[in-house]
């Protein structure tokens, strides 16, 4: 692990380390009892023979408030934007959107999916009214998270599993080109030579070019879980 | 190996979190197992040797014959020597070393600060 600054990411990612965690230990593997107090030492030889590296350190993260997309936020400067969608009950000039489906993508250009409500009375009684387009938005929210999650996971497969001799990535007249090299043994479970560019969507369509059955095959228990929200069990496999 | 780091494996999981108006107990939980050793291992030399005197009070070991023990043969496969190494993360003050990973710059003013 290289160093990594824990504040940096937390205010780039509007997230908080916990000062204290709430669900489990941060040093679960440490010694716990004082030299000298009764059964420390079955403790340090139980901790020797365990597999611990008593090292261990739990860290837990928590979203800080304020983050895009999951408060009632104000729409501010884009209130034009919005005063255009649909309002609920009432003509006053609203520019509070429901959390649950806020932030949905957009399916179609024109679609409308922007309800505005002037305040929590305003959006109680509309609840009724809005329940099944939020539903079918949030069902929308999940499938993007899904998506984003089952893509990097086979990005960073083939990173690591690449198995295409490319000389270079040149991209001109719009369009990408991918250049093999002369030989026909393909090399099989090389890292990706991230050297040939420096252009994050070159490298990922390099990654993913022609992997449709790697990607059917390698993703799809990580899909179902992930679909059904079932918490899942990974087991953690080692390559090379 | 596929390595991700705390960065990647946050922003993408972060979106996955419901809000802390939806869920106050939403969280995400890393777990490090290697940082603290691997911070140790980039210390001075006096840093990474085990702490002898700590040690000894649960290992029973002779440290005189562990001092003259000069050959690299007999030290590096002499089984009191390899749990002595085993031990050596027992004592350590791992929080120190994880937060001199993970907060780089505040442990460096700290460090400074305490010189002056």
């Amino acid at each position: 692990m290289a160093l990594c600054d824990f504040d940096k990411i937390s205010a780039d990612l509007s997230l908080k380390m916990k000062k204290i965690n709430t669900v489990v230990e941060e040093w679960p593997t440490r010694l716990k009892l004082q030299l000298g107090e009764k059964g420390a030492e079955a403790e340090f030889r139980l901790l020797l023979g365990s597999g611990y590296t008593t090292t261990e350190h739990y860290v837990e993260w928590k979203r800080t408030l304020g983050r895009p997309g999951t408060s009632t936020r104000d729409v501010g400067d884009t209130e034009e934007k919005f005063s255009a969608t649909k309002r609920a009950n009432c003509d006053i000039l609203a520019s509070m959107r429901c959390t649950r489906c806020v932030d949905a993508p957009v399916y179609a250009p024109d679609e409308d999916i922007g309800v505005v409500y002037c305040s929590r009375d305003c959006q109680t009684r509309d609840w009724q009214n809005h329940k099944p387009q939020c539903n079918v938005l949030e069902r929308r929210k999940k499938l993007i998270r899904i998506a984003t999650i089952l893509k990097a996971t086979l990005l960073a497969y083939r990173e690591c599993v690449f198995d295409i001799d490319l000389e270079s990535i040149e991209f001109r007249d719009g369009t990408l080109r991918l250049l093999m090299g002369s030989t026909h043994d393909r090399p099989f479970h090389t890292h990706f030579p991230s050297h040939l560019t420096a252009n994050l969507e070159h490298r990922e369509v390099a990654l993913a070019n022609n992997q449709c059955t790697l990607a059917m095959a390698l993703l799809g228990p990580l899909a179902r879980q992930l679909l059904t929200g079932k918490s899942a069990n990974y087991v953690p496999f080692y390559l090379r | 190996m596929g390595y991700l780091g705390t960065r990647d494996t946050l922003s993408l999981l972060t979106p996955l979190m419901q809000s802390q108006q939806r869920n106050p107990h939403a969280t995400l939980i890393t777990l490090y197992i290697n940082a603290v050793m691997e911070m140790v291992k980039q210390q001075p030399g006096k840093e990474q040797a085990p702490d002898m005197k700590f040690l000894s009070n649960y290992l029973a070991f002779d440290k005189m014959s562990l001092l003259f023990m000069k050959d690299p043969d007999t030290w590096m496969h002499n089984a009191e020597m390899l749990r002595i190494w085993d031990a050596r993360n027992l004592p350590l003050d791992a929080n120190k070393y994880f937060k001199r990973q993970t907060q780089p710059l505040k442990t460096l003013m700290v460090r400074l600060l305490s010189r002056c």
